[in-house]
């Protein structure tokens, strides 16, 4: 029985494997989630109105939903391909971790629920100087290209333990990256719509395409992990890495711009309500 | 070629794969140069007192013709390799990595990658060149017509033994010793499942027929590229020392 993902150095197999850390881990972060959030509604001392209700039940959603991007992220069979057999596959995990997930998970946690964990774990300020967005991005990104360079990835992934970390890494990081756009509180959001959306673009466009152009056009494989791997149905390493790259540069287009898209509309909307247009008067 | 029949397959056909893997591994260090040495390959290095020359044997190859190791492929770097179609792993990691090399751009022409299965039993003609193709239809593929032919090449290489392991929960029986799979089959055996422990190194031999370097798994891509072109560059008459 195994803890985590990591790499095999089996043949590839579809036979299901049990990981029950990965389940284990997703249980610690629904369960008490969910407690508090029950909590919460017995010590509530009227019944919320129902718009209010209804934007409890969709957190409630989001965030179970980013539970579930994690576990398939983490679980076999993608956890298994990934930890030990495609780049591709390592690479779908770590925009499911990050651009899936994260946000999810972020968007599912109410503004008490964030306000009490900071409170408790006293960690209020430390969050507030890490989600200032020079912060946040140059942590995600620091975050992206240490985890994707060749001696983590084949140092990592050989044991339970660092894959479990570089997973984690992903997650935490990912979720940092989403808290100036969408945190809880809204002293960590940026303000303003065109902050956001060129944070956006330069903390999830830019960047990345920076290992994904590495991964695209090296001239061999990079990870000894993905080279040296039972092959998966005969696909050669090198294809499968230009795959990787593939899918780290064009994976996270419909995400990152279908959010900047949303927020100009958003903002457009807003713009409108705030100075409703003047009808024309006759001089 | 030994036969071996594990109580408990699992655990003794992983002990006996890793251990003829360490054993190659081993092997090849004690052929390479010490720790201290310079070299001019990325791979293991052959150092002079070990020196050998490209097997002098003929083995069918899969159109059935004979191809004489040394003479048939004189003037090339001569890549040797043991492989089955069977094998679960190594085999198909390493042959794909020879043909990503092999195909790259600037990568040295007279390269001859000479693939020779250890199971002759199971990999016929037809289905050693399908599986060969998967990677190149250019790499040779090589099936010795007896046991004693396969041992005589190992021996030539300087290769271990390959291992057959049988896995006795199909052949229900454990005095198999000596037994090949037309044997086995003729007692009422059904289809026998084995298994093959074999010798995973790639013996590359220079135009010269010397042998200069060997790659043992896990070899990188990145070596194979570095180590090749040095190879190729050496001339056919060149004598033994041009490759040290």
């Amino acid at each position: 029985m195994r803890f985590w993902c990591s790499a095999l150095e089996v043949p590839w197999s579809w036979s299901w494997r049990a990981y029950p850390g990965v389940w284990a881990a997703s249980l610690a972060i629904a369960v008490p989630y969910l407690a508090a959030r029950r909590r919460a509604r017995t010590m509530r001392p009227q019944a919320l109105d129902p718009a209010e209700t209804a934007a409890h039940r969709r957190q409630m959603w989001f965030f179970l939903t980013g539970v579930v991007a994690f576990w398939v992220a983490s679980d076999w069979p993608l956890g298994v391909l990934g930890a030990g057999y495609l780049a591709s596959a390592h690479m779908a995990q770590f925009m499911l971790y990050t651009l899936v997930a994260a946000p999810l998970l972020v968007l599912g946690i109410p503004e008490p629920m964030a306000r009490r964990i900071l409170a408790r774990l006293r960690l209020y300020r430390f969050m507030t100087r890490l989600t200032k967005p020079v912060v946040a991005g140059l942590v995600f990104n620091g975050c992206l290209v240490a985890t994707h360079s060749p001696w983590a990835v084949d140092t990592l992934r050989a044991n339970q333990f660092g894959s479990f970390v570089m997973d984690a890494v992903w997650l935490a990081s990912g979720v940092l990256v989403w808290l100036p756009i969408c945190s809880p509180l809204s002293e960590h959001r940026l303000r303003a719509y065109p902050g956001k959306m060129v944070y956006l673009f330069l903390a999830l466009g830019v960047v990345p395409a920076v290992p994904a152009g590495f991964l695209t056009f090296a001239g061999f494989p990079l990870y000894a992990t993905y080279e040296l791997a039972p092959r998966f149905y005969g696909l050669d390493a090198a294809t499968d890495q230009q795959m990787a790259g593939l899918i780290m540069k064009l994976g996270g287009i419909p995400i990152v711009w279908g959010t900047i898209i949303a927020m100009m509309m958003r903002w457009a909307d807003e713009s409108k309500t705030a100075s409703p247009a003047q009808p024309l008067s006759p001089r | 070629m030994q036969d071996i029949d594990p109580d408990g397959p699992p655990t003794v056909r992983l002990g006996i794969r890793a251990a003829l893997v360490v054993a190659a591994v081993l092997m090849a260090a004690a052929c390479g140069r010490g720790a201290g040495d310079e070299s001019r390959y990325e791979g293991l290095a052959v150092p002079a007192s070990q020196l050998r020359q490209v097997p002098d044997m003929v083995i069918a190859d899969t159109d059935g013709n004979d191809v004489h190791l040394a003479a048939d492929t004189q003037g090339q770097v001569r890549l040797v390799y043991q492989m089955f179609t069977n094998c679960p792993d190594i085999c198909g990691v390493q042959l794909a990595q020879l043909a990503s090399v092999l195909n790259r751009p600037g990568a040295p022409k007279n390269v001859a990658v000479l693939a020779v299965t250890v199971d002759p039993d199971r990999d016929s003609p037809e289905v050693l060149r399908a599986y060969l193709d998967q990677f190149s239809e250019d790499f040779v593929g090589l099936i010795p017509h007896s046991e004693q032919q396969l041992t005589d090449l190992q021996n030539e290489l300087g290769a271990l033994a390959s291992i057959k392991i049988f896995d006795t929960t199909t052949t229900g029986t454990h005095d198999m010793t000596g037994m090949d799979h037309d044997d086995m089959t003729a007692m009422g055996h059904g289809e026998v499942d084995y298994d093959i422990a074999h010798d995973a190194r790639v013996f590359a031999y220079a135009p010269n027929g010397y042998g200069y370097a060997q790659y043992p798994h896990p070899t990188r891509q990145t070596q194979f590229d570095h180590d090749l072109p040095i190879l190729a560059g050496i001339e056919p008459n060149a004598p033994a020392e041009a490759g040290l």
